[in-house]
């Protein structure tokens, strides 16, 4: 109902919250008729004091009118279950008030957990959202082979052309090339770009990585076009718009900005810069140009049908259908397999895959660890709230006999602890917010906190939910089954049960963080083993340089100028690094071959200085000669090789072998390094003479690093006037292949100190309930001569015990799962005896000063203060 | 204890809903009380004295009469139960028993 002359509604507001629902209407009605009348006679501005005024003084409390004089039916027996519950909330929050450094202990066990799991679950929720956020998400594909003993996500030229024929599922096939390094420049400034992909033109409708500039439809579709995103845009034009403008590339051909692409999210396995159409790609590519059949060299993405089911057996139907197509065309065996574009991240262990992928193992491990975590402050709150029972044991009793049923109870102090719970969350979201740049710092992430998101909200909100409803079911349930009698009449002693019990529940917390402080050790030191292995070449002071531009024709050129400065002489030339080796060819003959055999030889093209300069060994014949123009069809081998083929040092130099279709010799036997990362066992290897480009390797002699890098500098710039110079090190390239490895490594660390330091807040806080409840105990030892010492170490070796019960029920478990981890790595280190004696004694020790504090306190106590209050 | 002690105010109110004659509620006896004794009266107050009285047993009441200028709200109106007009009574002859008893020069005249 509208009238003039409304008063203020917050007063209203107030009025409302602060009278009686049955008293309301009258009184409100009543002030509504005076404002009316204050209106009238003395204008608005003093009717709203006025108004005010009298609203204020209804801060009294009324007298409750007796209704029952005029409605019969309204008694106090029927008070709302509000009344309980508001009671509920101040007792529980009195409650919390008097016991303030139990409160603490509880509040902040629980916010650390409750911050650490919903880190983890930031981190989780992020691996798993990669590649979802494509339109069409679920129905494209990617198109993986098994060729043997070799799984790769690279597939043949015209497969992508054949398959989108022949295969009515099948709306639209995209290709796509690695990732080419070119030299781009706008108006004199030039950068090296190593983030460029070749595309098909249908690219952009079947990924969505929209436009922001430029027409989709036509973005790829002529050959001298480039799209780029918008930070490369920046960085090239500034403000100005970047759609139409040219870009010179390699010092050569102008290419037209056709579009500008929003940034890619950083949850996109597919990462690029710059994109160019394939059709750009097969003017120099020869296999492109005449789309031949026989090397693996492009990602092939599938688009399917909107209607087309996705169950088990369609998705074989349409693997065995490409399957299919590879046999009538090429000679290799291999069968393919379709990957959802959404298992892409977490789900890859490809040869030749696009780099920066996830882990499956990882997100399930640190899953498991924010569960755990949760778990362990979970305890914490069920071990403080039962040992503080007797406290609350009065008033159950009291609750009881006035009528309360245990339902009632259980919901009491179930709702209590979610109030707990609820606290620590706020803390929890403070603790996130600021430690989510360190978190990412850590992770490699760019994570951040979304307050708007409601999915975080229910996420959040469910971690404090369990928290809450698993940490109060047992004070809960123990606490309500109370006999009133008892308690009331004062005999509740600490039962054998709850004693029991909480003692299992500090075991258990110690078993977790035990486990997580094992991890930590065998992490670390399996990365020390990878970055101290023996990979079979000496992999210190390699500096490397990728050739570009005119040093293809200046081949010769550069090798004598390195030749002649002595900083550079120690140098090799090779097709590739012995890092993270792709390539790999089945097209291999020799003497005896099984003709049903098909093996997998990767191989690498290097020049004669190769072995010399790594630092490797020839075991049998010798190394390439130096311009020996015989030595192009030789090949040498590794003891793998030499393995695999069933030959044997002594006679295989000067076997005839085949491969990629050069007949040749054997010439030489070279000791097994690793030339890929050590997750692999080492491969067959076959090595032949480069004559082409590639990598320039010099070993640096030591303490001349920088001066070797400015007499390759100037070489280069020399040779090679148009292009930037740029070097890496070998052993930097080892180093990040581990990347995820080491973060790993970071996270267990900082996860296995926080479950330790949750499990002493619970430790500190029992020793303190014991060592209070003991006081008179210990004041009487005091008194009748034990010393300090007696005291602390009686104090003390209960929990001691507690952590070596833990220790012993945490070594085999840890041992499964670090076995199981390192299982992972073809090179490992074996599990030895002192890493779990370490995290023992890490335990024991935190633990032991932990509880040593409580117990040399009250040991120092003066008995007479607790003995006088008798 | 047979006859209930009442304030100053709570009497003043107990008279107001006696005049008032079933038309007292709240806003009224206000407006009433501050129009005959010129002092300003807060309306908790009348609320307070009200209900004490009606708990007391000297005033009952009911729920009605809502007008436009109240926003539709119902009104409780009050009126005076007969013990209430018993204690009024009483009280009045107490009083007129004390107002005997004042020598003749201190009574103002009223002649």
């Amino acid at each position: 109902m509208k009238y003039n002359n409304q008063p203020p509604v917050w007063i209203d507001h107030y009025l409302r919250w602060r009278l009686p629902a049955e008293q309301f209407e009258e009184v409100q009605g009543d002030m509504h008729e005076l404002y009316a009348l204050w209106v009238k006679e003395e204008g608005k501005r003093k009717a709203n004091r006025k108004y005010l005024l009298n609203a204020l003084t209804f801060l009294r409390p009324l007298p409750k009118p007796k209704f029952h004089f005029h409605q019969p039916n309204y008694t106090y027996s029927q008070a709302t279950p509000f009344d309980m519950i508001r009671n509920y909330f101040t007792i529980a929050f009195w409650a919390m008030l008097r016991h303030k450094a139990f409160s603490f202990l509880n509040i902040m066990g629980l916010a650390i957990g409750m911050a650490c799991s919903i880190l983890i679950l930031l981190w989780v929720t992020d691996e798993l959202s990669y590649d979802r956020f494509h339109a069409k998400a679920s129905q494209l594909y990617r198109i993986t082979v098994d060729a043997g003993d070799v799984k790769a996500a690279v597939t043949m030229v015209p497969m992508a052309a054949v398959i989108q024929a022949q295969i009515p599922e099948v709306k639209s096939a995209v290709r796509l090339s690695k990732y080419y390094t070119h030299l781009l420049e706008v108006s004199e400034r030039k950068f090296e770009e190593q983030r460029l992909l070749y595309a098909d033109s249908n690219f952009l409708s079947v990924f969505t990585f929209p436009l922001v500039e430029g027409d989709a439809k036509t973005a790829l579709s002529r050959p001298d076009g480039i799209l780029l995103t918008q930070k490369m845009a920046e960085k090239y034009f500034g403000t100005e718009p970047a759609l139409g403008k040219m870009i010179r590339k390699d010092n050569e051909e102008q290419v037209r900005v056709m579009g500008v692409l929003a940034d890619i999210p950083a949850n996109s396995h597919l990462q690029f810069d710059f994109l160019m159409p394939m059709s750009y790609l097969a003017r120099s590519d020869e296999r492109l140009k005449n789309n031949q059949w026989g090397s693996f060299n492009h990602y092939t993405y599938l688009e399917l049908h909107e209607n087309v089911s996705t169950d088990a057996a369609s998705l074989q139907k349409l693997n065995t259908g490409i399957t299919n197509i590879h046999k009538a065309n090429a000679k290799i065996k291999a069968e393919y397999y379709l990957q959802p574009i959404t298992n892409i991240h977490l789900h890859s262990n490809f040869l030749a895959d696009l780099p920066g992928h996830g882990n499956i193992q990882y997100v399930q491990i640190l899953t498991v660890v924010a569960i755990f975590i949760l778990l362990v402050a979970s305890i914490n709150f069920m071990n403080l709230a039962t040992a503080r029972s007797a406290r609350r044991a009065k008033e159950v009793g009291l609750r009881k006999v006035v009528g309360a049923k245990r339902e009632h109870l259980i919901m009491q102090f179930m709702g209590e602890s979610l109030m707990i719970a609820g606290i620590s969350l706020v803390l929890a979201m403070v603790f996130v917010a600021l430690l989510l740049p360190t978190f990412n710092d850590l992770s490699g992430k760019q994570l951040s906190l979304h307050f708007l998101d409601w999915q975080l909200w229910l996420g959040v909100g469910a971690i404090a939910l369990i928290t809450g409803l698993v940490s109060g079911s047992y004070p809960a349930l123990f606490l309500s089954a109370f006999q009133p009698v008892k308690v009331l009449k004062g005999t509740l002693a600490g039962t054998h049960a709850s004693t029991f019990l909480r003692n299992g529940l500090v075991v258990a917390q110690f078993v977790v963080s035990i486990v997580l402080l094992v991890g930590t050790a065998v992490v670390y030191n399996q990365l020390q083993f990878i970055q101290h292995r023996n990979m079979g070449y000496d992999k210190e002071n390699l500096l490397y340089m990728q050739m570009r531009g005119n040093l293809y024709n200046q081949y010769q050129a550069l090798r004598t100028e390195l030749t002649q400065n002595p900083l550079t002489i120690n140098f090799t030339a090779t097709q590739d690094l012995p890092a993270d080796l792709h390539t790999g060819t089945t097209d291999i003959q020799w003497e005896g071959k099984d003709p049903n055999l098909q093996v997998i030889f990767p191989s690498m093209a290097v020049d004669e200085n190769f072995i010399e300069v790594m630092g490797m060994k020839i075991l049998a014949g010798r190394s390439f000669f130096k311009d020996s123009k015989a030595d192009k069809d030789n090949f040498i081998v590794n003891e793998k090789a030499l393995q695999v083929m069933g030959m044997n040092l002594a006679t295989a130099v000067g076997k005839p072998f085949s491969f990629g279709g050069t007949k040749g010799t054997i010439i030489g036997v070279v000791k097994d390094f690793n030339f890929k990362p050590i997750q692999q066992a080492i491969e067959p290897l076959v090595l032949q003479l480069n004559n082409w480009g590639g990598y320039i390797v010099i070993r640096t002699k030591p303490g001349q690093t920088e001066a070797t890098i400015q007499a390759l500098e100037k070489i280069s710039s020399q040779l090679n006037p148009g292009y930037p110079f740029s070097y890496n090190f070998l052993d930097q390239d080892l180093a990040n292949l581990y990347q995820a490895e080491t973060r790993m490594g970071h996270l267990f660390t900082v996860f296995a100190a926080l479950a330790i330091i949750i499990s002493c807040l619970g430790l500190y806080g029992l020793s303190a309930f014991v060592a209070e409840r003991r006081t008179k105990e210990i004041s009487v030892r005091k008194v009748l001569g034990a010393s300090a010492p007696q005291l602390v170490s009686l104090l003390s070796t209960d929990f001691l015990k507690l952590v070596l019960i833990a220790f012993v029920i945490a070594t085999p478990l840890a041992w499964v799962a670090m076995h199981q981890w390192l299982e992972g790595f073809a090179y490992h280190i074996d599990l030895s005896w002192w890493m779990f004696a370490l995290a023992g004694i890490a335990a024991l020790s935190i633990a032991l000063l932990t509880v040593s504090y409580q117990a040399i306190k009250s040991a120092l106590a003066n008995p007479v203060k607790s003995l006088r209050n008798e | 204890m047979s006859r209930a002690y009442l304030g100053e105010f709570e009497e003043l109110v107990l008279l107001t809903v006696a005049h008032m004659n079933g038309e007292s509620y709240g806003a009224s006896i206000t407006l009433d009380i501050k129009e005959r004794t010129g002092r300003t009266v807060i309306l908790s107050a009348v609320h307070v004295a009200l209900y004490r009285l009606e708990e007391k047993g000297l005033v009952k009441s009911e729920v009605g009469g809502a007008t436009q200028e109240r926003g539709g709200r119902r009104k409780r109106l009050f009126s005076i139960t007969p013990y209430g007009i018993n204690t009024l009574s009483e009280i009045r002859q107490v009083r007129e028993e004390m107002w005997q008893l004042i020598p003749k020069p201190l009574r103002p005249s009223v002649l």
